[in-house]
């Protein structure tokens, strides 16, 4: 066992210990774990280069959608490691190498295609070209025996949860309760959401989040509730909705789904942080480190800087600190201090580190500090996962406090017919919140599909929902998505600094997208020089958003930066259109597809 | 004099940018989104010069060469490459149309190449060839960075003090005394000498509101994109049997679309399943090495398809005077841009109707002159 697992997996009842190859090199992992857990518990932190600057890249987050990182799996290149899980006799390979001209011609690649002397000189593009065709460091496509397709198969439902979280699980409960055909559909081996990492008390839950989880999963698996896990709602289609589960590896099997409504119960997102040599291996977000400890029984690191002192970030700590983890949180706002083990004040970091992260350099009023960590976890904020919202055409807008999210009513109906939010996709803090919201969500897809009662329980629900917001102290927030739901009217407020900058100018070593090496440089260049300031002329002008993750990691700090430099409101730099699909699929499944079936 | 110019596609900012080198000094483009909402941005961003008309053709070569020119006019890299067009034809017939076209091509200057299947394999190892009769390659074709062009265009025009104004919609085209005076936006009126509707496949409302109709109308179309891999198609592949194309963008990402039945007129810009499947099939078919590819996105945009498939520029004496249009360009108006946008200024200001614009004229449909274009891809 590696110094990094603590504990036997929890989760699973197949976590049998296999041998995989990585690079040649035998190492031992886990039946229930990703690849890029397995390599992580091993001390393989860098699993790729990145695609112009060929820098070490690791994951950021374990989630399958945020996908920044490929691995040569079987033969077959640019496969995601946090998507196959292990099996005997796997054969993984990560790329380790930076060409010697990519060094010597780093600054050409480094300005984005768009270097100076070569746009003017004509006679010495077409040999710039086959140079630059030749040192994008993008996989190179194989062919290979693609697995023998699985034949589409067509889910029927009354109600589709996407998400099985305890806001997914919750609605899930209440439509069935209430007579709904409901089919549940999560991308995690099983149900349970980040809840089922916790082993503390989520606010306003008086027993430890994990058991509350499977409590929830138990009560919708007996009531009926139709489930497929590893697997990914893709989109909504003009013609069709979609998902896919990206198993057996290299090819798939589709779902078309059909539904009256639907539940979107996706969470929020991490926010990277922003600082610099922020792409290191080693720096993740809260819900991987979570997830890694909790599920897999491996933790993020032995010297752990988290960055926030919120309530993921203080939270992480406390599972952490169980397992003699040393851990330091760092905070940009002041006051926090005296508090054990809290910096404030942080106003600039720079992570040091060669093909992972070593250490961080701090500055703050009048100090500069060294840590010595060997990761770093990313808690400054959240916002709600809004892709499927968006997609399917629900209005977002970007609430102070809350983020970018879908205009809901208390009733959690989106601007879409048929389309509810719960939980963190609707933009609430975790805990019971995201319960009581699922329930109303899935009482709200009784009540449209006509069931008696749904309407009078989800009256009194609502009034509870009432007093917990305000509990909470969130009721002023989230009564502002609520009007702006009533009025079509947004809101426009500008900004101050984005809480995820630790950054003081805009460097051409801190990124904002690890797909396509976008750094705050560039962000700057085009909103300084170019004079755009609207989220779709910044993502064709510099690509954000366009590369694997899909603009999961990149497009909210992107807002929220232009919004802060440009002085604007994040409304009007806006967020860019979603698409489907939400996560890519092989050519050999679509092909084998019959879309007519349905 | 004051010229509104509707719609920030390359249509409007190759005219804006023209005109103001040309010394007009006020020009304002109007935007109902926001700068290339439309179609320039949403193309496949290809060139090519062979038509099955000859007016196509030369001007396709004309434009090409402003194109190849934009990077050193604009100081925004077009990434442009010549990597060609390869066309897969299936039939005796498909074989023969395209040796009787070629030596048309052939005497513009422009000829192309045969290859048999065994020679396509050679060149391109990874294409299916086994049911192809022969290919017809295109060496003089290829393809640029199209929010390049148009943000080149359109940072040049500005510089040159032509001023844009995003989220602009305009509502119709003001008329006094047979002449036009301005346009109508939602929150007033632009005073104008002239007006030049370049608005896409959005133009047919604009003119439908001043009673002039044109046979004109807008077609959805729909594009896919696979992730990023090392840079190895170099030609844009046509196969002829499907209508299904593939290039990939130097980038690395593999992009294309096929036809799908569709009703003609402003759909919604989404996306179906439909298509995503058909064009998986014909990929899997033609490019063994892309069946374990992934497909990231796809999106969709308009083709503002004319009677004859050809682009529609200038004007109709008998319209207001000071109303000019340059759209209807058929799916292949990104690369005929550079050239509209320089004959069309001088249409503009001098009342010059050059002769490489003079085919392509309004009246030609009303007096029968048609140029009925074959060779439209996708
Ligand atoms: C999927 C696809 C692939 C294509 N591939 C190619 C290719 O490979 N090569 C090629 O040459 N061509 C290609 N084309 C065609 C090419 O994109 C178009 O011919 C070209 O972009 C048209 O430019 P435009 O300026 O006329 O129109 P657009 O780019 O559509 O611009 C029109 C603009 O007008 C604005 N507008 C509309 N109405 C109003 C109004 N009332 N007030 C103010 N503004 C308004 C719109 O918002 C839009 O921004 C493709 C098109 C599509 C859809």
């Amino acid at each position: 066992m590696s110094a990094l697992r603590v504990k036997e997996p929890t989760i699973g009842s197949s976590g049998a210990v296999v041998t995989i190859k990585v690079n040649g090199i035998s190492i031992k992992g886990f039946t229930s774990e990703s690849i890029s857990v397995a390599l992580y518990a091993n001390g393989i932190k860098s699993f790729d280069r990145s695609k112009k600057l060929y820098r070490p890249r690791g994951f950021f987050s374990l989630h399958p959608q945020a996908r920044t990182v490929t691995v040569n799996v079987n033969g077959m290149p640019a496969m995601n490691p946090s998507e196959i899980y292990l099996t005997e006799g796997l054969n993984v390979y990560t790329q380790q190498k930076r060409p010697l001209s990519v060094r010597f011609f780093e600054s050409m690649i480094d300005t984005s295609l768009l270097h100076k002397p070569i746009v003017k000189n004509r006679l010495l593009w077409p040999i710039a070209l086959k140079f630059i065709a030749n040192s994008i460091n993008n996989p190179e496509l194989v062919e290979y025996e693609t697995p023998r397709a699985v034949p589409t198969i067509v889910e029927k439902a009354d109600l589709v949860v996407i998400g099985g979280g305890v806001a997914g699980l919750s609605a899930a409960i209440e439509a069935r309760r209430h007579g709904l055909e409901v089919l549940q559909i999560d991308d995690g081996v099983e149900l349970g959401g980040e809840m089922l990492c916790d082993e503390l008390e989520p606010p306003g839950i008086s027993e430890p989040g994990c058991i509350f989880a499977r409590n929830l999963r138990k009560k919708a698996l007996e009531l009926g509730v139709k489930v497929l896990t590893r697997t990914t709602f893709v989109g909504f289609f003009e013609d069709a909705a979609l998902a896919f589960s990206p198993y057996p590896p290299g090819g798939g099997t589709s779902y078309l789904i059909s539904a009256k409504a639907y539940v979107v119960a996706t969470g929020a997102v991490d926010l990277p942080c922003i600082f610099a040599n922020n792409d290191l291996p080693g720096i993740i977000d809260v819900s991987s480190a979570l997830k890694m400890l909790n599920m897999h029984g491996v933790v993020a690191g032995k010297n752990v800087a988290i960055l926030g002192a919120t309530e993921r970030g203080l939270r992480l700590a406390e599972h952490l600190k169980k397992y003699a983890v040393n851990t330091i949180i760092l905070d940009k706002s002041k006051g926090g201090a005296g508090k054990d083990a809290i910096i404030d004040g942080v106003k600039e970091i720079v992570a040091i580190g060669k093909d992972r992260v070593e250490a961080l350099e701090v500055k703050r009023e009048g100090e500069e500090l060294r840590l010595n960590v060997d990761c770093v976890v990313c808690a400054t904020s959240t916002n709600p996962d809004i892709r499927i919202s968006a997609q399917a055409g629900a209005k977002i807008a970007y609430i102070k406090g809350l983020g970018f999210v879908p205009i809901h009513d208390p009733f959690m109906r989106t601007s879409k017919n048929g389309l509810f939010v719960a939980g963190g996709a609707s933009g609430s803090p975790y805990g019971i919140l995201h319960a009581i919201e699922g329930r109303i969500a899935g009482l709200s897809a009784a009540v449209i599909l006509n069931k008696k009662g749904a309407e009078a329980e989800r009256e009194v629900l609502a009034k509870e929902y009432g007093s917990l917001l305000q509990k909470f102290g969130i009721s002023n927030l989230k009564e502002k998505v609520f009007k702006s739901f009533e009025t079509g009217v947004i809101p426009d407020e500008k900004i101050a600094e984005p809480p995820t900058l630790f950054c003081s100018g805009p460097r051409r070593d801190a990124f904002i997208c690890f797909c396509e090496d976008i750094r705050l440089w560039d962000l700057h260049r085009v909103v300084s020089v170019y004079g755009f300031a609207c989220l779709e002329k910044v993502k064709r002008a510099t690509g954000i958003g366009t590369a694997r993750c899909q603009g999961r990691l990149c497009l909210v700090n992107s807002a929220l930066y232009i919004a802060h430099i440009a002085s604007l409101s994040p409304n009007v730099v806006g967020i860019a259109r979603q698409r489907p699909p939400a996560i890519s699929i092989p050519i050999n499944v679509l092909a084998n597809m019959e879309v007519n079936k349905t | 004099m004051r010229v509104v110019i509707v719609g920030s596609g390359i249509m409007g900012l190759s005219s804006a940018y023209n005109l103001a080198k040309l010394g007009v000094k006020d020009i304002v483009i109007l935007e109902k989104e926001y700068l290339s909402y439309g179609s320039t941005v949403r193309s496949a961003s290809r060139f090519r010069v062979h038509f099955w008309t000859e007016e196509n053709s030369k001007f396709a070569i004309e434009s090409k060469k402003i194109m190849v020119k934009l990077s050193s006019i604009t100081g925004w890299n077009m990434i442009i490459t010549t990597g060609g067009y390869l066309w897969l034809l299936f039939t005796e017939e498909q074989v023969k149309a395209f040796r009787e076209k070629n030596k048309m091509w052939e005497r513009l200057g422009i000829p192309g190449e045969f290859l048999s299947p065994s020679e396509i394999k050679e060149k391109y190892p990874y294409i299916y060839t086994d049911d192809v009769l022969e290919g017809f390659f295109g060496p003089q074709n290829g393809s640029c960075f199209h929010n390049y062009v148009a943000f080149g265009y359109y940072k040049a025009a500005a510089k040159l003090g032509a001023k844009l104004f995003e989220r602009s919609p305009v509502e119709r085209v003001l008329v006094e005394n047979n002449k036009v005076v301005g346009v109508m936006l939602p929150n007033g009126k632009v005073e104008a000498d002239v007006v030049l509707l370049t608005a896409g496949a959005w133009t047919d409302e604009l003119l439908r509101g001043l009673g002039i109709e044109l046979p004109t109308e807008p077609e959805r179309k729909e594009m896919a994109l696979t992730e990023s891999y090392r840079y190895f198609i170099e030609p844009l592949v046509i196969d002829f049997g499907t209508s299904a194309y593939v290039g990939q963008a130097l980038k690395g990402e593999i992009l294309g679309s096929i036809e799908v039945p569709v009703k003609s007129g402003l759909l919604p810009l989404e996306n179906t399943l439909d298509f995503l499947v058909k064009w998986a099939k014909a990929v899997y078919k033609r490019f063994p090495v892309l069946r374990g590819a992934k497909i990231m996105r796809c999106w969709s945009g308009y083709y503002s398809m004319s009677a004859d498939s050809s682009h529609i520029m200038g004007r109709d004496p008998d319209w207001p005077e000071g109303l000019y249009v340059a759209y209807g360009d058929s799916g292949h108006g990104f690369m005929m841009g550079p050239l509209i946008g320089k004959l069309l200024a001088k249409n503009i200001l001098y009342g010059e109707v050059d002769e490489l614009m003079r085919p392509f004229l309004p009246t030609r449909f009303k007096e029968g002159k048609l140029v009925p274009e074959k060779l439209v891809i996708g």
